[in-house]
């Protein structure tokens, strides 16, 4: 048995150490998807609060039939898209909190290059984008992805390329496919 | 590249996400923590029984903890679940108790008994036994007699 099936074996009898490490082991990968799925930050931390109280009601009921990870996400997704569908009737904002713009150095195109991209990702439709986070983010394989959002590999294969597109065009660049070179945002 | 992949630098961008603020973090951890249920004067996990035996180990793991279940017990429909112990523990007539959990003890002169269920509670193992009358407690660590207490779902003689 190694560490984390030792960690989840006592955290599902209750023990509280063991849950605070596999928490802790956990944390940043189920906020980051969190965050990619609900784009918002301030909605991102209540599903990311979410996720993290569903998995510790629903341990003692891992089986194991799943990998750890695998059951997880799809907690983490699950609570991610409950957020959207909650706050689905007001638009997602870009949160410009997330890189802070700079005087004009050599950050600048930097930062900008990730405003265009979260404002570009608050574009791609809610569904087909947890299936581009779990795959990028979270990087899982395709059939992964389909165990966690509950579909047939070929739904997620068309919901990535279809995701993937809408990315790209928001970005302004929708023939990448000839060789981006520049920032996501930036005019070829 | 595949069509359904995203281009280097856009998967690394997608990856590239701002960590939570420590506080944060802290406080959905123990936020989370404090979601662990908790009995009153411990934690229990059910580790082996099942059916309608899970009920009266339930009860009886309540009537042990002080939750004061004792007699009253009843359904979701407002029925007595039980008139009497269940039909294993009636039926059965045993000397020496054998329990179906992973221990050395075994437990002479339980009259009547049957194995009811294992149980940890702050780190320590319980096993149970009920008959008609009572259920008997016992650490599965040192083999000792814990307690005795009432059969939660009929009246002693």
């Amino acid at each position: 048995m190694n560490d984390e099936q030792e960690l989840i074996s006592r955290a599902r009898k209750g023990d509280r150490a063991a849950t605070d490490r596999l928490l802790r082991l956990h944390y940043d990968n189920v906020h980051a998807v969190c965050r990619r799925i609900v784009i918002d930050r301030h909605a991102a931390e209540d599903a990311t609060q979410a996720a993290m109280i569903a998995v510790v009601r629903a341990l003692p009921g891992f089986d194991g039939r799943a990998k750890f990870s695998t059951w997880l996400y799809r907690i983490a997704t699950n609570a991610a898209i409950d957020e959207v569908r909650r706050i689905r009737r007001r638009p997602l904002p870009v949160d410009h909190t997330a890189v802070t713009p700079a005087p004009a150095d050599d950050r600048t195109e930097w930062v900008n290059a990730r405003l265009a991209f979260e404002t570009a990702l608050s574009s791609v439709t809610e569904e087909y984008r947890p299936a581009l986070v779990l795959r990028h983010v979270a990087e899982l394989d395709y059939a992964e992805i389909a165990e966690v959002l509950g579909l047939p590999v070929g739904t997620v294969r068309s919901r990535l390329a279809r995701g993937r597109s809408q990315l790209v065009e928001a970005l302004g660049n929708p023939t990448e496919d000839a060789g981006r070179q520049n920032t996501p945002g930036g005019t070829p | 590249m595949s069509e359904h992949e995203l281009p280097a630098d856009l998967a690394a961008m997608l990856r590239d996400v701002p960590a939570t603020d420590d506080a944060v973090r802290e406080a959905h951890i123990n936020a989370a923590l404090d979601a662990i249920p908790v009995a009153p004067s411990g934690r229990v996990v059910a580790l082996g029984p099942r059916g309608a035996l899970r009920f009266v180990a339930a009860a009886a793991v309540a009537a042990v903890l002080g939750a004061g279940i004792g007699w009253s017990v009843r359904g979701g429909d407002n029925q007595p679940l039980a008139e009497g112990p269940p039909d294993t523990a009636r039926n059965a007539t045993m000397t020496t108790a054998k329990s179906s959990a992973t221990t050395s003890c075994d437990f002479p002169g339980l009259q009547d008994s049957v194995w009811l269920g294992e149980y940890e509670m702050d780190g320590t193992r319980y096993g149970l036994f009920v008959n008609k009358w009572s259920v008997t407690w016992y650490d599965l660590d040192t083999c000792g007699k814990v307690q005795d207490i009432p059969h939660p779902t009929t009246t002693a003689p």
